[in-house]
């Protein structure tokens, strides 16, 4: 690593992003000044509930979608397909039983003691923006409203609920994948506190289906009861955003789409946390060790996370997005609304509107996420790591940390800052001792996490497709690159803009911007899976991207080409690394599959991470062999047409290579790592 | 303060001085007198009772007894009022004694010359009004403030030649250079248009229309027809882009009732008549035509058939287009009609269809041949209170599905039902009595909601027996829906109040007040979801705007097989916007968008006009749009008839 001074920065930042720097109040520090037992029983009624909501019991809600037109025309419709009446009919309220939540608050009452118990233990502060809570409060009165969190954590799960509890507010419906629905008792603790249990995959199960939308809708529209969701539809293992699941968000959606609402509204709801329950269980799961099932007894197990320390959280509510405004201009509403709207099932255009929503969202989401100095510090210890070292001067690293968080802040991220940098690169370290930590000498230590006799996580049947002095190193890798990709999507436009510039040459020659944008925009859909940017904001996003790198002083703009200055490229630097492990896991992908004709499946992925092992003898670039992100090249290299798919024998995906396609974005990915970044003087 | 309270008194000033005008120029005039003058004079007699007289004899403003005098002047501003609705001698007025209240004047409606107590105070806390604050509309405008006049020397030189009536007077220009939407009348109160008619002519009969048409081919001059001058759409503005002559073809004096025939209900009218006066020369007759829209004071049989109107009673007569029998049509390609008078064919597409509706955009209606039915034995007003709107709701769409409607059945939100409230005049001690008992019977004993509760107002025509029926049955429905008759008299207190609330507007306009009427119709699963959402929408546009006082409410005012026709009211306090017409333009735009969006249509009777143009494509396909565009070309290739309606 570079050991001179950073250069100063100069110039104004390119934008002010976001709002002031908001401020977060500590839920905890109440709780550890009284008694949680009383907390738990005050008089507690909500506060903020919807204008036209009608309180409904769950036995109302059933019948209500029991007797819903579409669940009616559904089980008539499969009456003709030649299924009995009754045994359908028994079939949709069993589904419905299974599925439906019910909300008491004896039992809220019960979490709101043992959560704070737990949360105190372990966390320091849990901060929220209270600014948020009141706007949501505000706005839950006037339109249904749909909660969108983060999904990094099993802790996501009752937060939102506590943080409702907490503040008086209309409590959650949750919607909960079935596994939870397993766990004994926890499983109806949660239906008590309103989980409902929604199947994994059900699109070919009409009835199903069926009664699924009618539920969630019912609920929407009568009840107006906050409805939570994970837009992810799964945690990320990787720390990023994941593309988001738009089953849901349509299914919501539809209620106004149908005119059946007036309105609703989403809210971005960014959950941070400094240091993640699973980091270490999701750093093994993406080099391919599966997840244990969800169990009552591994919930038990995982108590021995609460001797440790996991710093704070903090959760950002932010401003609702009303579906209407966003939705409005992008679609036809009128042209289904003649169509009785059970019978009008979401149009094509429609869907890819929610799916514009849900990126927009995810982006609210991102935008609203506090940056841990934890991340921060992760860069450079892994920038470290890449270099061979396994320490570093924490001199060295104060000094780093403190330029990039000023690049960072910048840019519009908000850094959760304490103290001085020095003291919160102390406390970040002192959360995260097991990875790195901070000796006496002033040198931090990066530790190796696994330990190769330790193999209680690794199950014993499943085979492991890594030699075991891989997984040795890359589990040290893979839990840095977490914390480093809760900061990533401040720091892809520029990044990709970067590689833009490099892979045309800029450093030498100028390029023209439209090439360059044209380049760019490449770059942003192919690794639009790993990254997510919203729909029709490529110009928006390049703007953003390049400016950056030109405030910095890095790339000067003169008549309409840009170019590389050749005095001082510290940040582009950075932001190839940073991108370094994404572009070579996405052209082993490439080689991979012009190696031969694939089937789409899990072989494929297989393949390519263990190329992607290979191929680690010439770099230490570990964090690449992230499943999570094999699986995304498959899938961009699949999208983008470089292979064409046939149907093969027992209908499985044949993938078939387009080698000169593959061969130009092979191209396209290696010109960064094939020419060497030289200032020239 | 001082300032004001002059600006108040000015105000009233103007209010006296105009009635006092209207005293004088009202004698002779006025429905007792048409009635006494024709009374009965050949009832019973079968065939046609009236036959057509020669055109062009009857001298302007002069009656015979085969044609009595229309119940409005040709100089309409004589009676009517030239920036606000409805008759001079009739308006909302404020007093201030130790407080203030409202009255409303003159003695044309049952509301007249009663004091409203509860009326200022609802202003007061709905809209926010504080009665100090008086903004008094512009004086009328002298001769040089109307806009210049372009003038088309051969076109005038002609009709001179012809002997057609016709003027060149700004304040008939002006007259004629708008309909009743909130942007027109906030026009004439505070400034000008743009462009107005350069030249008003009166036809007289048929051909008169025929010469008239034919020389604005020949000399390149624009036409717009101009009937009772109530429309709501924009339908009269002239295009401010018009460079030729625009000449205003108003079709009031075409007004006699050509002839009756009594074998077959039907009656041969000339398009110019309006509403009240062909009612009440058809009741001196024995007859009615049942249409009744709320303008039917001033709106005329021509209007009707262009913008297809609706009437209130059309669950027993029908609406324009079921009434029809017979058009005749001047376009500049010719006169349109179908000539047999079958009650129904089977040629083709009915050309019928491209005049109803078509808003003057084809060529000017000047005689319709319309069904007429005996006059109804007994009318009787009743009414439902429900828990509800969705209650309510639901028996309306209960009532259409048994296909029970009564003469009109109207379903009031609640916003609304306290409207009414608000316009009670005092009662007696007796009434407050009755009021009382009615009070607590429906909130204590029936458990309503004074502030969810809403009302439904019925009105029966047919003989005793048949309403009695028509009765029992209704009742039993509402009974099935949680609703419960509420008596006769708050039935009609409704179907009155449907004339006077456009006389509100004009008040509210000098309290800072903007207040406007729209439409729709929307199938029968979208009608409460519509109610609601297009409701909330409104407000929530207004929030965002910064506005703090609004009032919207709704009503359902047409029940049919697939559907209803639903009617909003909207008004907020502007006080503190620098455009209150473009806000509102703004908000009834989004308005309409939510409407479209929940499955209602562009409009159920209003029409289109200018205003909501926008929507059109939303309404039909292109290729409809392009049959439309094509009909206009063929009739009217030259754009004669270029009130830029419709497209």
């Amino acid at each position: 690593m570079e050991q001179t001074m950073r250069p100063a920065i100069p110039g104004s930042p390119p934008r002010k992003r976001g709002q002031p720097q908001q401020e977060y109040i500590d839920l905890l520090a109440e709780r550890r000044q009284s008694s949680d037992l009383r907390w738990a029983a005050r008089e507690w009624y909500s506060k903020g509930n919807y204008k036209y909501g009608l309180q409904m019991e769950r036995e109302e809600v059933l019948s209500k979608v029991m007797q819903s037109d579409r669940v009616k025309h559904t089980i008539s419709w499969l009456v003709n397909e030649g299924m009995a009446h009754d045994m359908l009919v028994a079939e949709a309220e069993g589904i419905l039983e299974q599925m439906a939540h019910t909300q008491k608050l004896a039992i809220i009452r019960q979490f709101a003691f043992i959560l704070p118990k737990i949360m105190k233990k372990i966390y320091s502060k849990v901060l929220i923006n209270e600014e948020g809570i009141e706007k949501l409060r505000s706005t839950l009165v006037e339109t249904p409203v749909i909660l969108l969190p983060t999904h990094r954590s099993y802790a996501d799960f009752l937060l939102v609920s506590y943080i409702a509890y907490h503040f008086d507010l209309p409590l959650p419906v949750i919607a909960a994948g079935m596994d939870f629905m397993g766990m004994a008792i926890v499983g109806e603790k949660l239906r008590g506190s309103g989980a409902f249990y929604i199947r994994r995959s059900f699109m070919d199960n009409t009835l199903y289906w069926a009664v699924f939308q009618e539920y969630v809708q019912t609920l929407v529209e009568c009840t107006g009861s906050p409805m939570e969701f994970f837009l992810e539809g799964t945690r990320s293992r990787s720390g990023k955003s994941l593309p988001p699941k738009i089953g849901l968000l349509g299914c919501v959606a539809e209620c106004w789409l149908r005119g059946r609402v007036p309105d609703l509204a989403v809210v971005p709801i960014s959950i941070s946390y400094e240091r993640t329950l699973e980091e270490k269980l999701y750093a093994y799961e993406l080099l391919g060790v599966p997840k244990p099932r969800e169990s009552t007894s591994g919930l038990l197990k995982a108590t021995r996370i609460l001797k440790e320390k996991y710093g704070n959280i903090y959760v950002n509510v932010g401003e609702p997005v009303s579906v209407r405004g966003f939705l409005g201009p992008r679609v036809d509403r009128h042209l289904s609304a003649s169509i009785p709207s059970h019978l009008a099932p979401l149009t094509k255009n429609e869907l890819c509107a929610c799916e514009a929503l849900g990126c927009h969202m995810l982006r609210k989401i991102q935008l609203g996420g506090v940056v841990s100095v934890w991340s921060v510090v992760c860069v450079h210890l892994i920038c470290t790591l890449w270099a061979q070292c396994w320490s570093l001067p924490f001199k060295v690293l104060l000094q780093e940390v403190s330029w990039l968080i000023t690049i960072l802040e910048k840019i519009g991220g908000n850094i959760a800052r304490q103290g001085s940098v020095e003291e919160d690169i102390i406390c970040s370290l002192e959360v995260h001792s097991h990875v790195a930590r901070l000796g006496e000498d002033g040198v931090v230590y990066i530790q190796q996490v696994h330990q190769p006799d330790q193999q209680t996580v690794l199950s014993k049947d499943k085979k492991i497709n890594l030699s075991s002095k891989t997984v040795e190193l890359a589990v040290t890798h893979l839990m840095l690159q977490h914390y480093i990709n809760h900061l990533l999507h401040l720091l892809i436009r520029p990044a990709l803009v970067a590689h833009a510039l490099v892979s045309l040459g800029a450093q030498t020659k100028a390029s023209s911007l439209e090439l360059l944008q044209s380049r760019f925009v490449f770059l942003r859909s192919f690794f639009g899976y790993d990254f997510i940017f919203e729909k029709n904001m490529e110009g928006r996003d390049f703007m953003e991207g390049l400016s950056v790198l030109t405030w910095s002083g890095e790339v000067s703009v003169i008549q309409g080409c840009a170019q590389m200055m050749h005095q001082a490229n510290s940040l582009i630097t950075l932001l190839l690394a940073l991108l370094k492990p994404f572009t070579l896991t996405y052209s082993c992908a490439a080689q991979t599959m012009a190696s031969q004709e694939w089937l789409d499946n899990g072989a494929l992925v297989v393949a390519v991470q263990q190329s992607i092992e290979r191929s680690l003898c010439k770099t230490t670039l570990y964090s690449a062999l992230s499943l999570d992100t094999v699986r995304h090249a498959v899938r961009a290299v699949i999208r983008i047409g470089a292979v064409t798919k046939r149907k093969g024998i027992n209908d499985q995906t044949v993938l078939t290579p387009d080698q000169q396609k593959i061969a130009s974005i092979t191209q396209v990915l290696q010109q960064t790592s094939t020419t060497a970044l030289q200032p020239k003087l | 303060m001082a300032s004001s309270a002059t600006l108040r008194l000015s105000v009233i000033q103007r209010h006296l001085s105009s009635q006092r005008r209207e005293e004088v120029s009202g004698d002779g005039q006025g429905g007792v007198g048409v009635e006494e003058r024709c009374g009965g004079a050949r009832r019973g007699c079968e065939g046609v009772v009236w036959a057509a007289t020669g055109g062009g004899e009857r001298q302007d403003g002069q009656g015979s007894d085969n044609n009595p005098l229309p119940s409005l002047p040709r100089r309409r501003q004589e009676v009517l009022k030239w920036n606000g609705w409805g008759y001079k001698d009739s308006q909302f007025v404020v007093h201030k004694e130790k407080d203030y209240y409202v009255s409303f004047t003159g003695n044309r409606y049952k509301i007249g010359n009663l004091v409203l107590p509860h009326f200022a105070n609802w202003v007061r806390e709905t809209l926010g009004v504080n009665f100090d604050d008086c903004t008094p509309p512009q004086p009328p405008p002298q001769p040089q403030h109307f806009p210049q006049p372009t003038i088309q020397q051969d076109f005038l030189d002609e009709i001179q030649t012809l002997g057609i009536t016709h003027s060149l007077e700004g304040e008939d220009r002006l007259f004629r250079a708008h309909g009743h939407t909130l942007a027109e009348i906030f026009t004439l109160r505070e400034g000008m248009f743009p462009r107005i008619p350069d030249l008003v002519v009166w036809p007289k009969n048929h051909s008169e229309v025929e010469k008239l048409v034919d020389l604005a081919c020949r000399c390149q001059t624009a036409l717009i027809p101009f009937g009772g001058g109530t429309s709501v759409s924009g339908a009269l503005l002239c295009p401010e882009e018009e460079s030729r002559m625009i000449v205003s073809l108003d079709t009031s004096q075409m007004c006699r009732i050509l002839w009756l025939d009594e074998k077959n209900l039907t009656a041969r009218i000339e398009a110019g008549i309006i509403g009240q006066d062909l009612e009440k020369q058809l009741h001196v007759r024995g007859y009615t035509t049942g249409h009744e829209p709320d303008s039917y004071e001033f709106s005329s049989l021509g209007g009707w058939v262009a913008t297809r109107a609706s009437g209130m009673k059309k669950n027993i007569y029908g609406n324009i287009e079921d009434l029809v029998v017979q058009v005749k049509v001047v376009t500049p390609v010719g006169t349109v009609e179908r000539y047999t008078a079958g009650p129904r064919l089977s040629a083709g597409p009915d050309v019928h269809h491209f005049i109803l509706g078509s808003e003057g955009t084809l060529g000017v209606i000047t005689e319709v041949t319309i069904k007429v039915r005996p006059l109804p034995i007994i009318q009787r007003y009743g009414s439902i209170a429900f828990p509800d709107f969705a209650s309510g709701v639901s028996c309306m769409r209960e009532v259409a599905l048994h296909r029970c409607q009564p003469a009109s059945i109207r379903l009031m939100d609640n916003e609304q039902f306290k409207f009414g409230h608000a316009l009670k005049p005092p009662t007696g001690l007796l009434g407050l009595l009755t009021d009382g008992i009615k009070k607590v019977y429906i909130t204590r004993i029936r458990g309503f909601d004074v502030n969810l509760m809403c009302v439904a107002t019925l009105l029966f025509e047919g003989c005793e027996q048949e309403v009695t029926s028509q009765e029992k049955r209704l009742y039993a429905i509402a009974l099935n829906n949680k609703g419960i008759p509420a008596g006769e008299a708050n039935g009609e207190r409704g179907y009155m109040l449907t004339f006077v609330i456009a006389y509100i507007r004009d008040l509210g306009f000098d309290y800072g007040i903007v207040a406007e009427s729209f439409e729709t119709s929307v199938p029968w699963d979208r009608v409460y979801t519509l109610c609601h959402n297009v409701k909330h929408r409104i407000k929530s546009e207004c929030k965002a705007k910064g506005i703090q006082h609004t009032f919207v409410t709704c009503r359902v005012t047409q029940t049919y097989d697939a559907g209803a026709c639903v009617y909003f009211y909207f008004a907020f306090n502007y006080r503190g916007l620098s455009d209150p017409v473009h806000v509102y333009e703004e908000i009834e735009g989004n308005a309409r968008n939510e409407i479209l969006g929940c499955g209602g249509s562009i409009s159920h009777h209003h029409g289109v006009g200018k205003i909501r143009r926008q929507w059109m494509n939303q309404t039909f396909s292109e290729p409809s749009l392009g049959a439309i565009r094509a009909v206009k070309q063929y009739f009217d290739p030259d754009n004669i008839f270029a009130n830029g309606n419709l497209l």
